[in-house]
């Protein structure tokens, strides 16, 4: 592959794949891709290859040799292309019907849709960080519940007077790794 | 109604991959943030209740990425840096129990032993008729790892799972600016 316009189009699909792109530059690929059916093909495979990687236990390998593997799909096509009648001859298996291959087509710019929004920029947006806050008020609200009822328990068990100091050692005895976290950080 | 359209579809290879894209897109922002959490030392699998109580009524799911953005946009509230500063998730599941105890105090059970195989410690436990509530943390030589706490009664069933490091005197401050009601 030393064309250059594919080199720059594979550093692309590669950069969208894992994340690089701002949210101009996912959307104008995406753009591309939705009239470029190889294209679109391209991203979905590339993308296929990064979750069957992720999937992977073992170490991420270095990034040149991820850049190389991504690769190999887009030169195997390519040299289907050569040796076929088009792009859709590498990518289909043998016998599949046109009108198949249609329908799956007609599909992409969907699928693309939904790619590039999960591998969009990977910033939260702004309702996102509200959502969250809101989230996490109510989450701790929770948490402040749970604990009234356990002081509530302990007054009704041994008195008003030791509920407080008894509350209060439980909220130090969680706190004790932290704040020991914190001198040894200080 | 003919369907031979999507089987077709499904029959090649290419649909498979379009509807496993199409499934995968409209499920994993839900599943992210859960999976981001799971592989965390603080983290419990409370299993699921919706069989008996439906849906859940709360379900929140915070990973650490928002948290950060959270914690850089308090910066100017120590009290609210405070109490994001190591936190790593936050996970709450709500059901409405409607006054059907059973299986949600089987679920604490289950979670309970679970907690007991993986060095969670108990805090405070509550058990009235009627109401239950249990408190565990987890922690290491390099400080807290978890809080969990599981309380039940007739109204609902709370499962609260919080990932990594929180500081109780933190939550009640930052509360106070805060009008929330759940009651």
């Amino acid at each position: 592959m030393n064309d250059p316009t594919m080199n720059e189009l594979e550093n692309r699909i590669n950069a969208l794949v894992d994340g690089e792109l701002n949210e101009a530059q996912a959307a104008e690929l995406k753009a591309e891709a939705e009239q470029d059916p190889a294209l679109a093909t391209a991203i979905i495979e590339a993308y296929q290859l990064r979750q069957l990687m992720n999937d992977l236990p073992v170490e991420p390998a270095p990034a040149s040799l991820r850049r190389k593997l991504k690769a190999i799909p887009r030169e195997q096509k390519a040299l289907s292309r050569d040796a076929g009648s088009g792009w859709l001859a590498g990518l289909l298996p043998g016998g599949m019907p046109r009108w198949g291959a249609a329908m799956g087509l007609a599909a992409v710019p969907l699928a693309v849709a939904l790619v590039v929004t999960q591998l969009g920029p990977k910033h939260p947006t702004p309702a996102e960080i509200a959502q969250a806050e809101h989230d996490l008020v109510v989450a701790m609200a929770y948490l402040q519940k749970a604990t009234r009822v356990t002081e509530r328990e302990i007054e009704n068990s041994i008195g008003q007077g030791f509920a407080r100091p008894v509350t209060e050692e439980t909220a130090r005895a969680l706190a004790a790794p932290f704040e020991s976290e914190k001198e040894q950080d200080a | 109604m003919k369907t031979w359209g999507m089987k077709a579809m499904k029959d090649n290879w290419m649909g498979k991959c379009l509807v496993a894209l199409a499934v995968f897109g409209l499920s994993a922002p839900v599943a992210a943030q859960e999976d981001e959490l799971k592989d965390l030392p603080g983290y419990v699998d409370f299993g699921e209740l919706q069989n008996f109580y439906g849906e859940p009524k709360v379900m929140i799911n915070i990973g650490g990425m928002l948290l950060g953005f959270m914690g850089a946009a308090a910066k100017d509230d120590p009290d609210a840096a405070a109490l994001l500063d190591g936190l790593k998730g936050v996970r709450v599941n709500v059901y409405a129990t409607g006054g059907e105890l059973e299986p949600a105090m089987d679920k604490v059970q289950q979670v309970k032993n679970l907690l007991a195989g993986q060095a969670w410690e108990p805090i405070v436990q509550v058990n009235e008729d009627g109401e239950q509530v249990q408190i565990f943390m987890k922690a290491d030589d390099t400080g807290m790892q978890g809080l969990t706490v599981m309380a039940v009664n007739g109204e609902e069933a709370v499962f609260v799972n919080i990932l990594g490091q929180i500081d109780p005197e933190k939550v009640g401050e930052v509360m106070e600016k805060f009008d929330v009601n759940i009651d």
